[in-house]
């Protein structure tokens, strides 16, 4: 299992669009993400309603886990999308 | 806090099936009559839903603006229109609560989780599919987190 800590950095907090963006891009992996907050609750990170449930905000810190036989190319995908902040 | 962002006044039920644009259409419209935003607002809200739509799963659509249209939104503020028959959004997706959004900060996020929080559950939106009053849809919203 893959475990890394990242920054939710969006003006607008991690709702609809970054969210969405998020599930598409990990649906196609067979590995589980999972991201969770700091006050331990988690979502499936290929579930919209999931990840919206969160309600992040800016700022927040979130650990995603990938569990899974490609979890090394899940986890290089997650990096590129908080360094591109979802292609905001 | 949710009641002053959405009230009863602005939630609609037992609409006729009618196409995603008619649907975007009334809701926006409805943001216009209630003040949250200029009717300009609406050219944000179909370029948003031609850009990705804004369809969330279990029958839920939460229409709103692109951010270049942040400028348009006077308060924030949330509508909610039932379709017991549904919307079809494309893709095989049928809406049956298409909830207008105009959020100028952050005021909206929190009932927005509400709602993720509630129509994760099925039986929920079966709930406020059928819902026979406006009352009952926000108290669906506010006791429905599981």
């Amino acid at each position: 299992m893959l475990s890394k800590e990242f920054t939710i950095n969006s003006q607008y907090g991690f709702h609809l669009r970054p969210a969405q963006v998020m599930v598409e891009k990990m649906t196609p992996f067979e590995s589980e993400v999972k991201m969770k907050k700091e006050d331990g609750t988690e979502a499936d990170a290929k579930s919209l309603l999931g990840l919206m449930s969160l309600g992040l905000n800016d700022g927040q810190t979130v650990r995603i886990d990938i569990n899974g036989n490609d979890e090394l190319e899940a986890m290089e995908v997650v990096e590129e999308l908080f360094r591109t902040n979802f292609g905001e | 806090m949710a009641k002053e962002i959405l009230t009863t006044q602005n939630i609609i039920l037992k609409q006729k099936p009618e196409t995603k644009w008619e649907a975007i259409e009334r809701v926006g419209g409805m943001l216009v009559n209630s003040g949250y935003v200029t009717p300009k607002y609406l050219d944000g809200m179909k370029e948003r839903e031609e850009k990705f739509t804004t369809y969330i799963g279990n029958g839920i659509a939460i229409p709103h603006g692109v951010n270049e249209y942040k400028n348009e939104i006077m308060e924030t503020g949330l509508v909610i229109v039932q379709y017991p028959d549904g919307v079809d959004f494309g893709k095989g997706n049928t809406a049956y609560i298409v909830i207008g959004i105009a959020g100028k900060g952050d005021e909206h996020l929190e009932i927005l989780t509400k709602i993720a929080l509630t129509v994760q559950d099925k039986g929920n939106v079966e709930r406020l599919r059928f819902a026979e009053t406006a009352r009952e849809i926000l108290s669906i919203i506010e006791e429905g987190v599981m």
